[in-house]
């Protein structure tokens, strides 16, 4: 069932996910469609998130946003901060912030996000180009959690509470909390049309309707974890399950790439091991927590067998 | 004992046009090269880890694959060398494969071809039931004349040659009624297995499942009171159809994404169905070809593809639900987005009719072989499951 709306002002929004922010034209949304944008929020019982460009938006704008209660998603201090290993010192206090990386920029910043996490509330890090990982950069990529995990386990011993989703969403969730597009999630475009998201709006995949006519999503059924064959037996609960990419490179928006899965097994598995060790140190913030072990680093492994 | 399929699409041209042909885009220009089969062959071969099954046939398709037979033999006699030079795991276990239409079955160059691969070939003629079922269909595309004289005349020498073999025959909306009378008149040909089904696609008009149980019904009567179902044997009628399904059967009935298709081009296919000249309104689906190898990304739908993931709720509760075949590329090319998981369920009220005639004809087989103290046992051909993978 939807429960929030994304309102991509312009279509240099900046995005937050796998999906790569693009150096598009401005192309503001008309202050008729953000104002039934919202509107269509209230009346279906959405919340708001607001995607902001690179610039000052209109201030007729800024007065209509300040009017509703809403989580605004921008590069400048907030909230919500989208930063960039290049402007990474600048992360407000408490924040949640966002670094939207490729792999090979992960590589070699990957050990500034401790200091990031001593300033903000959580780092969330999505990689832009997992389909492009190889079998020689999974291990790398295992290795870099690994130390991040040490730098982790050096703060918890500080009584902090760090909160990296690479490696610490999986300790608090005990069911799959995917990112929702197409499912609770419906994104409202600068053309005023609704999109599964703001990939399948840049990417020209598709409108599922328009302000007028509502939100249609045809086999949106599809978007859910019950009809995803591979995802709802798996226990990566923190995979971001990006239905865009799954478009991308399987064709089907609920079938993950092996590099998707992969990922996050990975993932699980630092996770696991964080885990571990955070009991073997006496931190019992999550004693009720278990993630056993597994054999596979990718669950598409058990389902070729049958 | 797992068995690749491999489909080499070697020409899309055909002599005829049947009216219910799936292969909406045939054309006289598109034929494959020995180069193109040559590198599919050599990456197949080379690539055990990718094609790991016990035994591979290898099927040779069209329009009409006989057409190109010389191209063919190049092919066979190609991968038969490199299973012996790579000492490959299938060189005791192929099979080629085709079928055709018939119409050039005698020829010198397709009976030499047979003559020098029996061993390791099996070739269906599809020939569809009396002289006005067949020619209801299948016609000669130059002035639509239908072609069973030209087919019909080749059945003996093909039943001398392959004694076991089965016929294809399908069945669309106009040739129902025809239905009892073509799998008599095959069976008189002398062929021993019918293998015969309805279209997937939505061409059913209103009655025709009426239509269809009342032919079944007279073709039960007639195989059991004519005591055919001691040596011949049809497909529509199945002791293990017509039964509810619960979770522990939730396997994909299509093959699609488990063989692997080779166009003129080179490109790879998940099935045949998926290939462009196969598809009324979706794009193609392609999984890579003979430069870039497959895209094992673009198999991964195929592979978690169960029968929940794609079956609306009527079909997962559906009392008689067992047997009710769906093929991949009629789901993709006919569901509402570009997705596999959409199944089609144009057949629904056709399978439900056959169910009845089915269940009918159960019944009085077993009475009548309690009359005659006889049992199925010793029929093994009636155990034939309707789980046929295409």
């Amino acid at each position: 069932m939807l429960s929030n709306l994304v309102i991509l002002l312009d279509d240099r929004s900046f995005s937050y996910c796998c999906f790569p922010t693009r150096d598009n034209d401005r192309r503001l949304i008309s202050l008729d469609h953000l104002r039934s944008g919202i509107m269509f929020a209230f009346k279906e019982n959405l919340s708001v998130q607001v995607v902001y460009p690179d610039y000052t938006i209109p201030i007729e704008y800024e007065v209509l946003l300040s009017g509703i209660d809403h989580t605004k998603v921008t590069i400048n201090p907030g909230a919500v901060q989208l930063i960039n290993w290049d402007n990474c010192e600048s992360v407000s206090k408490n924040s949640i912030v966002i670094i939207q990386t490729d792999h090979l920029s992960f590589f070699s910043n990957y050990l500034r996000i401790p200091s990031i996490l001593n300033k903000c509330q959580k780092c969330n890090v999505f990689f832009t180009d997992i389909e492009r990982f190889s079998d020689v950069e999974f291990k790398q990529y295992q290795s870099c959690l690994d130390d991040l995990s040490e730098q982790l386990i050096l703060l918890y011993r500080d009584g902090l509470t760090p909160q990296l989703n690479l490696v610490t969403d999986l300790l608090y969730l005990k069911q799959m909390n995917n990112c929702g597009a197409g499912v609770s999630n419906i994104t409202l475009a600068p053309d005023g049309c609704f999109y599964i998201c703001a990939a399948f709006y840049h990417e020209h995949l598709g409108s599922v309707g328009d302000l007028n006519s509502g939100v249609n999503i045809l086999n949106g059924h599809l978007f859910s974890l019950k009809h995803a064959p591979i995802c709802r037996k798996c226990d990566a609960f923190h995979c971001r399950r990006c239905v865009w990419l799954n478009y991308k490179t399987t064709q089907e928006v609920n079938t993950p790439s092996h590099e998707q899965c992969v990922i996050s097994h990975i993932e699980r598995e630092a996770s696991r091991r964080l885990l571990s060790r955070l009991n073997d140190e006496g931190i019992l913030l999550f004693k009720d927590r278990t993630i056993n072990p597994i054999h596979y680093s990718d669950p598409f492994e058990l389902i070729k067998k049958i | 004992m797992r068995t690749k399929t491999i489909t080499f699409i070697v020409t899309k041209n055909c002599q005829l046009a049947c009216k219910y042909c799936y292969l909406v885009g045939k054309n006289n220009s598109e034929r494959m090269s020995f180069d193109i089969a040559k590198k599919a062959i050599d990456y197949i071969l080379n690539n055990r880890s990718l094609f790991d099954e016990d035994a591979v046939a290898f099927e040779f398709i069209g329009g009409e694959p006989c057409l190109e037979i010389e191209l063919i033999d190049q092919i066979t006699d190609y991968i038969k060398k490199e299973l012996f030079r790579l000492n490959h795991p299938w060189f005791n276990s192929y099979m080629f494969g085709f079928t055709t239409n018939g119409i050039n079955y005698s020829s010198p160059s397709v009976q030499k071809y047979i003559d020098k691969n029996s061993t390791h070939l099996s070739i269906t003629i599809t020939i569809d039931g009396t002289k006005k079922k067949h020619d209801l269909n299948r016609v000669y595309k130059s002035n639509s004349r239908g072609s069973y004289d030209d087919v019909v005349k080749n059945i003996p020498l093909w039943l001398k040659q392959f004694p076991n073999a089965s016929t294809k025959v399908t069945v669309s909306s106009e040739d129902i009624p025809y239905i009892k009378d073509s799998v008599e008149h095959l069976f008189q040909l002398g062929i021993h297995q019918v293998h015969i089904n309805c279209v997937f696609e939505n061409v059913w008009k209103e009655g025709d499942d009426s239509l269809l149980e009342e032919q079944l019904i007279q073709l039960a009567d007639l195989i059991i009171d004519k005591e055919y179902y001691k040596t011949y044997d049809c497909s529509f009628f199945r002791e293990d159809i017509g039964k509810p399904l619960d979770s522990r059967h939730n396997n994909n009935w299509c093959g699609a994404g488990r063989m692997l298709s080779i166009d003129a081009s080179g490109t790879y296919y998940p099935c045949t169905r998926f290939v462009q000249y196969s598809l009324r309104d979706k794009q193609q689906w392609v999984i890579g070809n003979i430069e870039d190898g497959i895209n094992l990304n673009k198999l991964r739908p195929f592979y978690a593809l169960d029968r929940f993931s794609q079956s609306p709720q009527k079909c997962l509760t559906c009392d008689v639900a067992s047997g009710c075949a769906w093929c991949q590329g009629e789901n993709y090319d006919s569901a509402k987005t570009n997705t596999i998981y959409e199944r089609s369920t144009a057949i629904c009220k056709m399978h439900k009719a056959r169910v009845r005639a089915n269940n009918y004809f159960w019944r009085k087989l077993y009475l009548k072989l309690e009359m005659d103290n006889d049992s199925k046992e010793n029929y093994s051909h009636l155990d034939n499951s309707s789980i046929l993978l295409c």
